[in-house]
């Protein structure tokens, strides 16, 4: 690879004596650090941090032998009232909680009776819409034949039924496209054929 | 549009910025090398101007050309050096980028 890029890009042979001229970004701080390198001679003696204290026995203190002075370790720190203990957390009132409870129950309650309501309704297969796909458990029966195909045992949309009384709404109602099963109804509780 | 798209395109900006970043920092590190050898940059503002360059490459491409220039200016070059200097480097970058791309898409 190097050997490919100095064919591409052949290293130009310097004259000897060139300056090589130093590029930077930060021409502050090479300046500080080239300061740094070189050896420093006359220098003040360093200042000491503002700020920065050095504990001072008693004993060496002058200010503090004076005869007048109370000695030092007889002063007493300032005395802090306690603070009061934090007041008690609110409870919340737990009619809120119950309400939020109610209401949340009731939500569902109403969703499942809608879910049940909807579920139960007698459906032929003509609104609603819904998926694309073939229905399970009903046979379309051909158009004029005037008499439902059999279907597979069982009404397998996961509604139940019996398939006993295919003749009987044969007899009576004209025919969808769909079997119809016997199965009790959840919404009138009572045994009904209704289809698949 | 969610975050997740978004958050995706942040996050291919950023790694294709570290890459063309590593790209033209070794580009650049040979032609100082190899070709520009009566100049000399500390380590610090090589990575500056290429972090920049690059960035400036991302969204620009071949546009950072004055980016790159306008740094090399700054940094205390000869206008003249900055000239060729930025033109030779963004031209390899721009055929380094080119060969990956085209190894990249003929492992696809």
């Amino acid at each position: 690879m190097m050997k490919i890029f100095s064919k591409i890009m052949p290293r130009r042979q310097l004259p000897s004596g060139t300056k090589i001229k130093r590029l930077t970004l930060y021409p502050q701080k090479i300046v500080k650090s080239e300061k740094s390198e070189a050896p420093e001679v006359s220098e003040a003696p360093e200042a000491k941090p503002k700020g920065e204290w050095r504990w001072v026995p008693t004993k060496e203190r002058p200010d503090l032998k004076a005869p007048g002075k109370l000695p030092y370790y007889k002063e007493s720190p300032p005395r802090y009232e306690e603070p009061a203990p934090p007041p008690p957390p609110e409870v919340s009132a737990p009619a809120d909680n119950n309400n939020w409870v109610f209401i949340s129950i009731a939500i569902i309650v109403i969703a499942i009776v809608f879910a049940v309501l909807i579920g139960g309704t007698d459906d032929n297969g003509g609104g609603g819409g819904g998926s694309s796909g073939p229905r399970r458990g009903c046979i379309a029966a051909p158009r004029g034949s005037g008499f439902l195909t059999e279907r597979d045992p069982g009404c397998d949309d996961g509604r139940g039924g019996d398939g006993t009384c295919k003749e009987t709404l044969l007899n009576n109602r004209s025919i969808g496209n769909c079997t119809y099963v016997r199965r009790t109804d959840p919404v009138r509780g009572i045994d009904r054929c209704i289809p698949c | 549009m969610g975050a997740a798209p978004i958050i995706t395109i942040v996050f291919a900006l950023l790694l294709f910025w570290g890459i063309l970043y590593l790209i033209a920092y070794v580009v650049l590190r040979l032609i100082f090398r190899f070709y520009f050898s009566e100049y000399e940059m500390d380590s610090k503002s090589m990575k500056a101007i290429s972090f920049k360059t690059a960035g400036a490459f991302l969204v620009t491409s071949i546009l950072s050309f004055f980016v790159a220039r306008w740094l090399f200016i700054r940094s205390g070059m000869e206008k003249k050096a900055a000239l060729k200097i930025s033109a030779l480097w963004i031209v390899l970058m721009a055929l380094v980028v080119a060969v990956l791309l085209m190894i990249w898409s003929a492992t696809q």
